[in-house]
């Protein structure tokens, strides 16, 4: 009887096909990540079954922490040529007698969320990029209290000079889980107090219980 | 004279890509991992507006609404009717859970209430209004987690209102019992 010979095959492949892949992939995930600017104030945000995506652009939103602190947030886009956070910035410069010079400006055009009074504003924008992040942290955040003098709340100013430069703004609420009520409550009050009574409210996504049956 | 040696062994053309391979997968299990697709949503929430005067307010029937108190951990206080006298009404705790005590169930069945009502006009009985009254001692997720449950139960009148004083009464004393 003839024996049968088995080939020995090698053991090698040809990664190439492999290799494609994995750097398409790659490629795909380097163009399609947006690295997250840094957050000053950790906000954990509650979640409902809304899924409205959170809009690109004419957007403010004010960030309420968990310890009671406002920060405030705008995008980073320009009307006619003119950046909006520089334009904001030196509008409220003028407003609380604070001059910005246009390095400072273009400086808050991409600093992100920010939780600074105006007095300590310039002392934030002066920082060098290193030290900033945890400066920026320690911020007792923008002034909300209303309880003195309303020419004296920032958030009211800050938001009427935002809807000023860009008359479409819509304003969005992004507020920690465990935040009091009445903070909150004041920041809606601060809003209503100049006619905005239609803003969002920023949560995650869950699944709809009732959708189930 | 010696001879130069040409090619005494070709070298395969083949590379071995095992390295690339590990450095391509690698790279693509950080840009992975670190990517985030779970973009936040929004949810539209109007607030009514203070400036309009109040006469529309008096459209609204008792018979027709539901208020819900949301105070200090996670409960909720809830009767029929609008708040203006919560002595008249019997109130009931809830909470935000999905079981018998939960304030969903109540919604839902005072929805079906308001719907089989006959003393009611058809454009009313389709609209139940609830009042949504936070009171300071309630958290931020407290407030979204009852409009979420709106959105749930289907329910498209709603308002935030402050409480009544009777109604701060009722609040401190459903805690002492």
């Amino acid at each position: 009887m003839g024996k049968i010979k088995i080939k020995r095959k090698s053991t090698t492949l040809d990664m190439t096909a492999m290799c494609d892949v994995a750097f398409l992939l790659l490629t795909f995930f380097m163009l399609t990540t947006k690295f997250r600017p840094p957050e000053p104030l950790q906000v954990d945000i509650p979640s409902s079954i809304v899924s409205q995506a959170v809009p690109s652009k004419d957007l403010a939103v004010i960030e309420i922490g968990g310890d009671g602190r406002v920060f405030l947030d705008m995008d980073q886009q320009s009307i006619n040529g003119e950046a909006v956070r520089s334009a904001a910035l030196d509008l409220m410069g003028k407003k609380y007698n604070v001059t910005f010079t246009p390095e400072e400006k273009s400086l808050f055009n991409g600093i992100g969320p920010f939780g600074a009074p105006m007095s300590n504003l310039k002392e934030l924008l002066s920082k060098p990029t290193e030290e900033r992040d945890a400066y920026a942290a320690k911020l007792p955040g923008v002034v909300t209290d209303t309880t003195e003098d309303w020419r004296k709340c920032e958030l009211f100013d800050w938001i009427i000079t935002l809807r000023r430069i860009n008359p479409n703004l819509k304003v969005a609420i992004k507020g920690d889980v465990n935040s009091k009520y009445p903070v909150v409550k004041n920041v809606i009050d601060i809003l209503q107090k100049q006619n905005v009574n239609q803003f969002s409210i920023v949560t995650n996504l869950e699944a709809n219980p009732l959708a189930k049956k | 004279m010696a001879e130069i040696q040409t090619g005494g062994k070709k070298s395969s053309p083949r590379v071995d890509m095992t390295p690339m391979v590990d450095l391509g997968f690698l790279l693509v299990t950080f840009f992975m991992v670190t990517t985030t697709f779970s973009k936040p949503n929004v949810m539209p929430l109007a607030m009514p507006d203070k400036t309009q005067k109040k006469d529309d307010n008096q459209a609204v029937k008792e018979s027709q609404a539901i208020t819900v108190i949301l105070t200090e951990n996670n409960r909720i206080i809830y009767y029929t009717g609008l708040g203006t006298d919560p002595s008249k009404t019997e109130a009931k705790v809830a909470y935000y859970n999905d079981g018998t005590k939960g304030i969903r169930k109540a919604l839902l069945a005072r929805k079906d209430e308001v719907s089989a009502n006959p003393n009611l006009t058809p454009d009313q009985r389709k609209n139940m209004i609830v009042l949504i009254k936070p009171d300071d001692k309630c958290r931020y997720k407290n407030v979204v987690d009852i409009l979420d449950e709106m959105k749930i139960c289907d329910i498209k009148t709603y308002a935030i209102v402050n409480l009544s004083d009777p109604e701060k009464e009722l609040v401190a004393n459903t805690k002492a019992e």
